[in-house]
């Protein structure tokens, strides 16, 4: 009541009146919280904080991306490529980067876009296995992407990403003496077995049951114990570096080259 | 197979006689031209009193024979009654089917399975072969392609009355952790693993390695599963041209 007495009687103040409601639909923050929660639910991030930090980043005026192939990459790592709705980021990403500029007339996405995306995506990766990555997935410059290409590009990239980590954490587990040299035996052997799994050729379900026994406890038990046993390279050591380029190039032998 | 049921049954293993129609009983073969396709074989046991019987509970587990292109078997058994101490019983009315018309050959005609070795264990048996007089084995061959039949190396061999046997073994039921998997198929090796390993070989804890490498194998699989099927069209091979690919463009 005293409220509208006051606007009566002077107008000035009448910004400061405006209900809750009002405001909230001034600035359109309700239906851009909505887009938030429903994007941080569908992609589920590991990090939702860092999540909903760079939704609102990328959405205020003054840190608006304009680079098209950020703007793909943010989407890309919104979501774990496990998850469904990373399908959806795949073909919102790949329009996304179908609209860049190429020429005065030509939009699309040409193999130097491709590879500014694949080089972001794979930041963390060491640099020599980046190297060796690319020169199996990457295209030319003039070259078109098609939406299978791009895929299975990006989906490598995250796959490798993911095994990286992995090889990582196989290496603290052979590192014993937490001193960085873990024993070169023990590394080879693991890594054979790996190898040899996944170089089994046959098509049907006996692949995954004999790859899954060749790395199951008791097989792997036998071959290091054996390996140990007959140790001929007593002394000598895998650092770090050594031990996941040796990890990823298995990986890579199992990545196609583009043709 | 020796672990399981020891050492064969002591027995006596008679002569293959053939089956005719014209004898109207079994007789040793006279070179009697029709074939009626079935012989039987008599096995009995040394002493009167079956030295199974006497060692409470102990059966006969298992039959193993080589086969020489019989087609199918069929065991029958004559028991002795528990009270009957001394004399053999004979009349025919003791006589049980254990085992009837058991495939030996998966077609009678065709090859496979005339030259295997069978083992027939108390699972296939009908009943349970106690106090045991005789065995019969009739063998029948339907097909005429066979100028004979037979079956070989006969072996009997006891039962402990431990019906472990047949269950499934500890580790395929098991359905827990790998632990008790490493037990079952190295058992002597089981205690080395526990606590000589990481100190004096030196190596971690198998069960992460494994889990770690198996993932690791798992994403390898899954990236090779996701390779482009496409190609982007290309007509360079290792870097070169082919000039007679461009000659037709």
């Amino acid at each position: 009541m005293a409220d509208r007495r006051k606007n009566l009687t002077g107008q000035t103040v009448e910004i400061a009146q405006e209900s809750e409601r009002q405001f909230m639909e001034k600035h359109n923050v309700s239906s851009m919280l909505k887009d938030v929660v429903t994007k941080l639910l569908a992609n589920r991030p590991v990090d939702p904080l860092s999540f909903l930090a760079n939704y609102f980043r990328s959405s205020s005026s003054d840190y608006r991306i304009d680079d098209i192939v950020m703007k793909a990459v943010q989407t890309l790592t919104s979501t774990h490529y496990s998850r469904p709705v990373f399908e959806t980021n795949l073909i919102t990403a790949f329009q996304l980067l179908s609209n860049s500029k190429l020429s005065k007339r030509l939009r699309g996405m040409n193999g130097a876009i491709h590879k500014q995306v694949l080089q972001a995506l794979c930041k963390d990766v060491p640099a020599p296995v980046q190297e060796k990555l690319l020169k199996k997935i990457e295209c030319f410059d003039h070259e078109a992407i098609s939406f299978s290409i791009f895929r299975s590009t990006v989906f490598t990239c995250f796959v490798l990403n993911d095994f990286l980590t992995l090889s990582k954490s196989l290496y603290t587990t052979l590192d014993l003496q937490r001193n960085g040299k873990a024993q070169k035996t023990l590394c080879q052997t693991s890594l054979q077995q790996l190898r040899e799994s996944l170089s089994n050729s046959k098509k049907d379900v006996h692949r995954i049951m004999e790859s899954s026994y060749n790395l199951g406890p008791d097989t792997l038990y036998s071959v290091i114990d054996k390996a140990m046993s007959e140790n001929t390279s007593q002394g000598e050591y895998y650092s770090h570096d050594q031990f996941v380029i040796e990890a990823s190039d298995i990986f890579l032998s199992k990545v196609k080259q583009l043709h | 197979m020796n672990e399981k049921w020891e050492k064969p049954i002591n027995c006596t293993i008679k002569h293959t006689v053939t089956l005719s129609p014209s004898s109207g009983r079994a007789t040793a073969s006279q070179g009697i031209p029709f074939h009626s396709g079935c012989k039987a074989i008599d096995v009995y046991f040394p002493s009167v009193i079956n030295p199974e019987a006497s060692e409470g509970g102990e059966i006969i587990g298992a039959v193993e024979f080589q086969n020489d292109y019989a087609a199918f078997i069929t065991i029958r058994v004559k028991t002795k009654a528990t009270d009957q101490a001394t004399k053999p019983a004979s009349s025919d009315q003791d006589w049980k089917t254990v085992v009837n018309a058991f495939k030996l050959m998966p077609d009678c005609h065709a090859e496979m399975g005339s030259q295997d070795t069978f083992c027939i264990t108390r699972k296939q048996f009908a009943c349970d072969l106690n106090n045991v007089i005789s065995l019969r084995f009739i063998l029948q061959q339907p097909s005429p392609m066979w100028k004979d039949f037979n079956i070989h190396k006969i072996k009997l061999f006891k039962s402990s009355g431990n019906r472990k046997h047949f269950a499934l073994p500890n580790w395929l039921t098991e359905s827990g952790s790998s632990k008790p998997r490493r037990k079952e198929l190295e058992p002597g090796n089981d205690l080395m693993t526990k606590t000589e390993m990481p100190k004096v070989v030196g190596v971690p804890d198998i069960d992460i390695l494994s889990s770690n490498l198996q993932q690791m194998w798992a994403l390898a699989e899954e990236a090779a599963a996701n390779q482009p099927e496409q190609s982007i069209g290309r007509y360079e091979v290792d870097g070169c041209y082919d000039i007679n690919l461009l000659a037709y463009t």
